[in-house]
């Protein structure tokens, strides 16, 4: 992390006085067993104390199981998500609390669990899927850009001694995205495309034509694609394409990004 | 005869430090101890704490009218961090107050006054052996944030928001903080300012008395905490989840 960053993190550690061991300079990773309150999630108290997702802050915060959190925890996820902090009101005024942080979650397919597993007959009712599905609403699934169904791993593989790239492989090539962001978004104060607003997003995510017929063609195959979707897979392009290091997006990027959203209505 | 000491001191709004201003007032009347300014009872308890960890380091609660003001009046204040803050006002006006009623050569302290009206217990005369207003003064602390709470026998514990009060002070340009030792790296991370850290009262008060200088912390290189995760190389098969971790590190 930047100096800034790990400033930024140790203060709410330290506001949480968990910062006595320590500053935080390895970017934080958390994740809330799911029977946890809206007011542990976001922070809370008549002085607001900072939630998970402030502890997740410049770091990354993992749901496991998604759809067993409470409904309203989750869905409390929204503003934050957009807006990277998160405001809480109270009487006595409004208290705002960092909360720039990367959602990762985790669902099964289904209540059972072998809903397509191509290993064993799913059990559960089409009602009990539906449900179960709906606990995570459109508008929360689609402020989520990568989603990818993995399958049963088979015991060849698990037993299978071959090393494949490491972290510190994909560090450096997330390392040299990284970098270029920030060169690139430096103008308008931000780090990473995340950030992006859409002012900075017209300016610095050129479509070359090939990758604008792409995009054209996409929406007529898909008319249930929000706004909000096309933005995010314009951004999504706009990273593959740094990680790839290229000046501009090409069609390539963009299937790429779009396909990561495929699963839409089928987890 | 109405004497008046103020320190800073701060409090956390989310995790956002806020200035409070401390003001201690030492007056004539029936021996008591009061806070005002929406205190939490955290902070009226404190009053227990400051006493005993006075009288560890030789010093009594005068024996007059103590109030505690915490400005602004109307932000809720948690926590024991103005234990320390209020304990050195506290000291420095019962010694103006005591030097001025010397001058003045009226009577010490009303002390017949001392009984049951008292809403905190109140130490019994043979406390008197020790004299109150000991030459103090808050002058080698002005410009600092004070932040510590106090144990029973003087120690300065740990506080929550050091860092916040540290970056609070470097934004309104003031010349720096006064934190307890175990929290001073937190405080030390901002630059541009004096950090001070002390652990016991008694460090304190010899500060405060001319006798040393500020504690000025040992920075060690700060103790970062890893977090020990595992290698991606560790992951077997779940080829399409490969790629997408380098992309998320962006979704941040």
């Amino acid at each position: 992390m930047t100096h800034d960053e790990i400033l930024e993190t140790t203060k709410v550690y330290s506001a949480l006085g968990q910062a006595e061991t320590g500053l935080i300079e390895d970017r934080p990773f958390r994740s809330p067993h799911h029977t946890i309150s809206t007011a542990g999630l976001l922070g809370g108290g008549t002085m607001p104390r900072p939630g998970e997702i402030s502890m997740a802050h410049n770091g990354v915060l993992f749901l496991d199981e998604l759809p067993e959190f409470a409904r309203g925890a989750i869905e409390s996820l929204r503003q934050p998500l957009e807006d990277r902090v998160v405001t809480i009101g109270r009487v006595a005024g409004t208290v705002k609390l960092p909360a720039s942080f990367l959602l990762a979650a985790s669902a099964n397919p289904c209540p059972c669990g072998w809903l397509d597993s191509g290993v064993r007959q799913c059990t559960c009712s089409g009602v009990a899927i539906e449900r179960y599905r709906s606990r995570m609403s459109g508008p929360l699934l689609d402020r989520i850009d990568l989603r990818i169904f993995v399958r049963a791993v088979a015991l060849t593989d698990l037993r299978a001694a071959g090393s494949s790239e490491s972290s510190a492989q994909v560090r450096d090539r997330v390392a040299a995205a990284r970098a270029r962001q920030l060169a690139r978004l430096a103008p308008w104060g931000i780090r990473t495309n995340a950030e992006m607003n859409t002012v900075a997003q017209r300016a610095t995510c050129r479509l070359d034509s090939k990758a604008e017929a792409v995009l054209t063609s996409l929406v007529k195959a898909n008319r249930t694609l929000t706004a909000r979707s096309i933005d995010r897979i314009i951004r999504v392009a706009r990273t593959i394409a740094d990680l790839a290091g290229a000046e501009h997006i090409d069609d390539g990027c963009l299937h790429e990004a779009a396909s990561y959203r495929a699963m839409d209505g089928s987890q | 005869l109405v004497v008046l000491a103020t320190t800073l001191s701060s409090t956390l709004l989310g995790v956002d430090a806020v200035p409070v201003a401390v003001e201690v007032d030492v007056s004539q009347g029936l021996p008591g101890y009061h806070v005002v300014g929406l205190a939490a009872q955290s902070v009226k308890e404190g009053a227990v704490r400051v006493r005993a960890a006075l009288q560890a380091v030789g010093h009594d609660m005068p024996l007059s009218s103590v109030t505690v003001n915490l400005a602004p009046a109307d932000l809720r204040k948690p926590g024991g961090g103005f234990d320390l803050p209020i304990t050195v006002a506290v000291l420095s006006a019962d010694y103006a107050g005591s030097s001025a009623a010397k001058e003045g050569s009226e009577p010490s302290g009303p002390s017949d006054a001392a009984d049951a009206a008292a809403p905190v217990p109140q130490p019994t005369a043979a406390a008197d052996a020790i004299p109150s207003g000991r030459k103090v003064s808050l002058e080698p602390l002005a410009g600092l944030i004070i932040l510590g709470e106090l144990g029973l026998d003087g120690s300065i514990r740990s506080v929550r928001g050091t860092l916040a009060a540290a970056m609070l002070a470097r934004a309104r340009g003031w010349r720096g903080v006064l934190v307890p030792r175990v929290n001073v790296h937190e405080a030390a991370m901002v630059e541009g300012i004096e950090v001070y850290c002390a652990s016991h009262l008694a460090e304190v008060i010899d500060v405060m008395a001319g006798r040393a200088g500020l504690p000025v912390p040992d920075v060690r290189a700060a103790r970062a905490r890893r977090s020990g995760l595992l290698d991606l190389a560790e992951v077997r098969g779940q080829v399409m989840a490969r790629p997408a971790p380098s992309l998320r590190s962006f979704r941040r």
